[in-house]
């Protein structure tokens, strides 16, 4: 039997592989219609739209990050800590809050603590999520006593 | 067809080693070389605003930083920068279209000027969801072009990898079917032309 496009899109995309390539070392036809995919493709390919003229900096990336790095007491900072904080008294209780944030533990070590613990106890995919939702809508680089929200 | 392709997470793992703040830097440098320019390609058409999807595509790697620092591994690096552009521009526009919607109760006459620098971004979106792709084949589509795997594209859109496989496979028939309607096209142009040329003369 001759393997669908389907399949054959995958196999060209190598994303299937032993089973269609003894098939098509026998089978001219699919092997035609194989060669008409990837022409097809390469087509599309060229039509590849470009992004903008100017790609983004990665000066502008390291400088966000040094930022973040040298300010302790940086807005997002205690944000991020409040909102995880706040997450693990949700889905693991109170209790749980103070055996994960101490004083002097940075607010990226709280992030992966956390994330632990929601992985454990509520499964990698539900982990995800809340960490998503905690890095979401954050400015990183929120002067103190500025909000988030 | 979606037990061929085996689901792959994408996404975090528990912390193991904090890595180095040096180590750390490398990292992220050589994957912004790798990969900034196809999360750009792919950004600008879901942001319509080339500023928009620079930011994005810098806050998914400031977040990839934040995420690394706590020690924790990313199984699908360059998967999960897709994702989270992807995310963070859903939630810019979501936002967006709330403003938008206070606006418009604001006012009666409706604003005609167009998105923010956006008509040469907007010309290059239109063309696949014209030629009848639904928004998920677009953006299997331009997921795939940026070289993710079935897999990849399948955590990046919260897809089975079976259903990326099928709905590539429906994009592709779809682009075929109108690049070989527009050749029968422009070959009836051509021969009508000819005919009026042979006329005339």
């Amino acid at each position: 039997m001759h393997p669908s496009d389907l399949r054959l899109l995958a196999y060209c995309d190598g994303e299937a592989g032993g089973r269609i390539a003894r098939h098509l070392a026998g089978c001219r036809r699919c092997r035609e219609r194989l060669e008409q995919i990837r022409t097809e493709k390469a087509a599309l390919a060229a039509a590849h739209p470009i992004g903008p003229d100017q790609e983004p900096q990665l000066t502008g990336l390291f400088g966000a990050i040094s930022a973040w790095q040298s300010n302790e007491s940086n807005g997002a900072r205690l944000h991020l800590r409040r909102r995880v904080r706040e997450r693990v008294e949700t889905f693991c209780g109170a209790a749980a809050v103070g055996t994960v944030d101490h004083p002097g533990v940075r607010e990226e070590k709280l992030l992966g603590t956390s994330n632990e613990i929601f992985d454990a106890f509520l499964g990698p995919a539900a982990a995800e999520v809340i960490q998503d939702d905690l890095l979401r809508g954050l400015r990183w680089n929120l002067p103190l006593g500025e909000t988030n929200e | 067809m979606d037990g061929d392709w085996p689901e792959r997470n994408i996404g975090t793992m528990s912390p193991r080693d904090l890595p180095s703040p040096v180590g750390l830097k490398e990292e992220i440098a050589d994957l912004f070389a790798r990969e900034s320019a196809g999360m750009l390609r792919y950004a600008c058409p879901l942001a319509g605003d080339p500023d928009m999807a620079r930011d994005a595509v810098q806050e998914a790697f400031f977040r990839f930083f934040i995420v690394r620092s706590s020690g924790q591994s990313i199984v699908s690096p360059k998967a999960w920068l897709f994702r989270v552009v992807r995310n963070y521009l859903f939630d810019y526009r979501r936002a967006a279209s709330r403003i938008a919607a206070g606006m418009e109760s604001l006012r009666d006459v409706p604003d005609p000027s167009p998105s923010p620098g956006g008509e040469d971004i907007v010309d290059l979106v239109q063309g696949l969801p014209q030629i009848g792709l639904s928004p998920r084949e677009v953006e299997c589509v331009r997921l795939r072009m940026e070289d993710l795997r079935y897999d990849e594209i399948a955590g990046v859109l919260g897809l089975q990898p079976g259903t990326v496989g099928a709905l590539l496979n429906r994009a592709h028939d779809k682009i075929r079917k109108a690049v070989a309607a527009r050749m029968q096209q422009e070959h009836r142009a051509t021969r009508a032309l000819t005919e009026e040329k042979r006329y005339a003369s």
